[in-house]
């Protein structure tokens, strides 16, 4: 098994806010004891399960920014810190997307180590470590515009 | 941490039954003995609600759950023993899964059904993922979410 993920990048701080858009389905806000309202495990994880878990550099976009860019604003934000999500194995780098309809300088990866099928270490995320990621994520923005079963997306 | 072989996954038993009997009405007019629970139903219809989601609804390209992850997400409900546990917690996964947490004192049980169907799920114990590799079935996770 070789582990192909790049070395975690040490000029994104401790401190960094990292931001990750929700889906707002109802059941996506889940209460958390002490105060707050943490994702929905399932709400945080991306489209390509063999992919890192894309997240935007606070330092480089507002919460605002990461719930509008390239969509209709119809979602809400979570937020992680870098430090937090280290602290608990993870890598992250810096990825921004220069080219295409939507450029995004903030875009960033949270590698993980969830094997391919051969047994390295690219960057995707285990369902537990996605999990893991869920209960330290904090709601930092909504939608005023939850989606409903009655309505579209 | 632990990779994703890891996870459980998890299959219905081969007497998994259809719902759906051709050329069998139903007369409305008989009244209907033994209701599903309240819960059970409220979860059945988000299930369904999400046929209504849009395309790219999650700004990523997806699709909503097919009728096939639907109908997986409704057969997965039905099995729930409704007399131990809460309501379930669903949301749409990207890619066109459904995705379930459900809560019991310090224990969770997380249960994802994937675009393809299958089933993977991931106990919870004090907020940790339990990824230990071990094999249980849906009414052996059910049983050690209840038995606190």
């Amino acid at each position: 098994m070789a582990d192909l993920r790049p070395a975690d990048d040490a000029t994104i701080p401790a401190d960094e806010r990292l931001y990750v858009r929700v889906f707002p389905a109802p059941d996506a806000v889940i209460p958390v004891e002490g105060g707050g309202y943490r994702p929905h495990s399932g709400s945080i994880k991306g489209r390509y399960p063999d992919e890192p878990m894309s997240i935007d550099l606070g330092s480089l976009s507002t919460p605002e920014q990461t719930r509008d860019r390239g969509a209709d604003g119809n979602f809400h934000v979570v937020m992680l810190s870098a430090e937090a999500v280290r602290q608990l194995g993870f890598r992250i780098i810096r990825d921004p997307i220069v080219a295409g309809p939507i450029p995004n300088p903030a875009h960033a990866l949270i590698m993980g180590t969830r094997p391919n099928p051969n047994g390295d270490l690219e960057g995707a995320l285990t369902g537990g470590e996605y999990s893991r990621l869920a209960r330290i994520a904090r709601y930092v923005a909504f939608t005023p515009q939850p989606w409903e079963p009655g309505h579209g997306a | 941490m632990s990779s994703a072989a890891a996870t459980n996954r998890v299959t219905f038993p081969a007497h998994s039954h259809s719902r759906y009997l051709p050329g069998i009405t139903v007369n409305d007019s008989i009244p209907v003995v033994g209701g599903m629970e309240q819960w059970r139903s409220e979860a059945i219809q988000k299930v369904i609600g999400f046929s209504r989601l849009e395309p790219n609804w999650d700004s990523h390209g997806s699709q909503a759950p097919s009728l096939a992850v639907r109908q997986t997400a409704i057969d997965l409900l039905m099995r729930v023993p409704g007399e131990l546990l809460p309501a379930p917690r669903i949301v749409p996964s990207s890619g066109g899964g459904c995705h379930f947490e459900w809560s019991v004192g310090h224990r969770e049980l997380e249960v994802s059904i994937e675009p393809d169907c299958r089933i993977e799920a991931l106990r919870v114990e004090n907020g940790l993922p339990i990824e230990d590799g071990s094999q249980m079935d849906l009414t052996a996770l059910f049983v050690w979410l209840a038995s606190l």
